[in-house]
């Protein structure tokens, strides 16, 4: 007989290296499904809007734009930029877009997974492949984009390019680890998802996105313990070949983010259950 | 018996607590999770607000047997389903399910409907489990099997219901499970595929065990070796008379003495032995049937015996088509020709033969109908076979 399994009220955690098999198993047995769910709702969404894979841009863009705009018609002065304003704001926003996907798509895939999942027992790990596959396929259009903006804008590409783009990945485990602690909580309550929404809005202003690193006040502090930071400011500097001096931090979030990781796929194991229990079906 | 073939699933002494209120089960599953962590025992006592939705149910189903799954509403039927296929965690107890898990609960699951079938075939089927290469290799005879033909090819938000039905089931069809959930899944759908889904249950049944959920005991009687009773969280009755559970299941519900209002002509109909009114009768007895209306009429009066799933089952008419006059009527000597079951009368009253109708009243007169012979058609006439050579 191929397989046994058994069914006890036991959650797995007085067992963790049982647990994370069991999750380690669901990665090997989610990976069709992971990659279905992710080409399902990508051919879905292209062919349900005019404007397709654009909507990949436009708030970005827009939001470059504006600031560009502002800082043009010095309506608001940003100064100490290292690099060309527009690059340095286009480079800002784009990945300020990658970091907020990063933490917002785990809670959006398991609550649209939802229905799927009171009914039928699949590994859930499928649900984070997807959401990997979604990230990168977003970022491979962002670059799409930036890249060929930098040159335009006489940024020409240097071997400081390729560490740029290897960052994406910690800054992705990063922000989907965050995702993933919100997901048991954020499937319960809709004041998570709404939440989200406004508090990266606000947050946005806090972050180097549009304006450089401040070093003094309280501001400074901010910006030297704000976990998006060091990301945005390593794949910049990179990008537009000046100084970045918070590799402390860079590492440190970095740990943080694998540590995160883990904690969240183990929350997700033991958390789903309890929670798809008591939303019916 | 085949005694001998191995046990696919097992429960074993398995209960399951909710709560009626959702914040306090919340608190609960955190409680619960925290204790875990802590290394400290569960609490096995009922908490505020909580009850057994499954209390120390037992049962094991080997390879080749169906158990049909009967019981009211809210009997624990989908509950046990849920912990079986491993969506929920049981509070006490044991299931060991063995081999690979098909479950008929969600026809269709993961679906999109912006897409087209043929898309959502693979959607589907990783689902389910499926790898890419298994769903290539079955694709043609999935599409074969939805009976579809072009419209495999359009958006299945176009699709009807039943034609997502088609497909939902046609993907799950070519599993080869080694346990099989079936919950209610063949309700929809027109009567060829419904047959062909059946026919394709009894194939799959050779091979594996199956749990099946069904208000339809036709369907259980079609299908399954086993009946399994639950009421309230607990298994009453389990008999491989599917029969014979039948009526437990019956016995569960007060049968009532049907709804007649106040205000109608029909006052009553019931059946009488001896001159006496009984409820329950033992089959192939004989019994007058006794009607009383409210003031006399002048109508044509004919009699429709119905099965509690309401099928129509039987006919009464008048010898010569002749109107009845007066208040009261019986029929008598009229022979239980039934098999074992729960039924009620239609009366319908009729101006004249073949006129305009007056009242009709169903589910007049409950009765049921007790004896061994448990068939799946519901009237049983007894003959004699008598040996030519």
């Amino acid at each position: 007989m191929s397989e046994v399994r058994v069914y006890t009220s036991e959650t797995g955690l007085g067992n963790p290296i049982r647990l994370f098999g069991d999750i380690f198993k669901g990665f090997r047995e989610g990976r069709f499904l992971g990659y279905q769910l992710f080409i399902r709702d990508l051919k879905a969404s292209v062919r349900q809007s005019f404007l397709g894979f654009l909507w990949h841009f436009i708030p970005a863009i827009a939001t470059a734009v504006i600031w560009i705009m502002l800082n043009s018609q010095n309506v608001v002065t940003i100064e100490n930029v290292p690099m060309k304003f527009p690059a340095f704001a286009i480079t800002g926003t784009i990945l300020w877009t990658l970091i907020t996907e990063s933490m917002n798509k785990p809670l959006m895939r398991f609550v649209a997974a939802k229905g799927m999942m009171v009914k039928l027992n699949f590994p859930k790990e499928a649900l984070v492949l997807a959401i990997f596959y979604d990230l990168m396929f977003s970022f491979l259009l962002k670059m799409l984009v930036l890249l060929p903006a930098l040159l335009v804008m006489g940024y020409y590409p240097t071997i400081e390019w390729i560490m740029a783009i290897l960052m994406i990945v910690p800054m992705y485990i990063f922000g989907v680890a965050v995702g993933l602690l919100l997901v048991p909580l954020g499937m319960l309550f809709m004041d998570i998802s709404k939440g989200m929404t406004y508090i990266f809005q606000i947050v946005m202003y806090l972050a180097p996105v549009v304006y450089p690193v401040q070093k003094i006040g309280a501001m400074g502090v901010i910006h030297k313990w704000n976990p998006v930071t060091p990301y945005i400011e390593f794949i910049r500097s990179n990008f537009g070949g000046y100084q970045f001096d918070m590799y402390f931090q860079l590492v440190l979030w970095s740990v943080f983010g694998i540590v995160f990781l883990f904690v969240g796929l183990v929350l997700i194991r033991i958390s789903l259950p309890v929670i798809l229990e008591r939303s019916g079906s | 018996m085949e005694n001998d073939k191995e046990v696919l699933v097992k429960v074993e002494g398995v209960s399951k607590k909710f709560a009626r209120d959702l914040k306090r089960s919340l608190r609960y599953g955190v409680q619960d999770l925290t204790r875990e962590v802590l290394g400290r025992p569960r609490v096995d006592k009922l908490r505020k607000s909580e009850f057994w939705a499954l209390s120390d149910v037992n049962f094991e189903i080997r390879r080749g047997e169906c158990y049909g799954l009967i019981g009211h509403n809210g009997a624990g039927k989908s509950t046990i389903l849920k912990i079986i296929n491993g969506l929920l965690k049981p509070d006490q107890g044991k299931v060991t399910v063995k081999g690979k898990v098909a479950a008929l609960i969600e026809l269709g699951a993961g679906f999109n409907p912006i897409l087209t079938g043929r898309e959502n075939i693979y959607n589907n089927a990783s689902v389910l489990g499926f790898t890419k290469e298994e769903t290539d290799a079955r694709l043609n005879e999935i599409i074969a099997f939805s009976e579809l033909g072009e419209f495999i090819d359009a958006p299945v938000q176009s699709y009807s219901s039943g034609m997502k039905v088609r497909l939902g089931f046609s993907v799950a069809a070519q599993m080869d499970p080694d346990v099989l959930i079936i919950d209610e899944v063949l309700a929809v759908g027109d009567v060829f595929f419904r047959n062909k889904c059946i026919n394709r249950i009894s194939e799959l049944k050779k091979n594996c065990a199956i749990i099946f959920v069904s208000h339809s005991i036709n369907l259980v009687g079609l299908i399954c070796s086993d009946a399994v009773v639950m009421d309230k969280g607990r298994v009453v009755c389990a008999s491989k008379s599917i029969g014979e559970s039948y009526m437990k299941f019956l016995e569960l519900r007060e049968s009532g003495q049907g709804f007649i209002s106040g205000d109608s002509l029909l006052q009553e109909i019931q059946l009488r032995q001896e001159g006496r009114k009984i409820d329950v009768v033992e089959a192939y007895s004989t019994v007058d049937i006794f009607i009383r209306f409210s003031q006399p009429v002048n109508a044509y009066l004919t009699l429709v015996i119905f099965d509690l799933s309401q099928r129509p089952v039987l006919s009464i008419l008048d010898f010569n088509y002749e109107n009845i006059q007066g208040s009261e009527f019986i029929i008598n000597d009229f022979k239980i020709d039934l098999v074992p079951g729960q039924y009620s009368f239609s009366v319908n009253l009729i101006t004249e033969y073949q006129g305009k109708l007056i009242e009709k009243i169903m589910e007049a007169g409950k009765f049921r109908v007790n004896g061994k012979d448990f068939l799946w058609s519901p009237t049983v006439v007894k003959y004699r076979y008598n040996m030519l050579s």
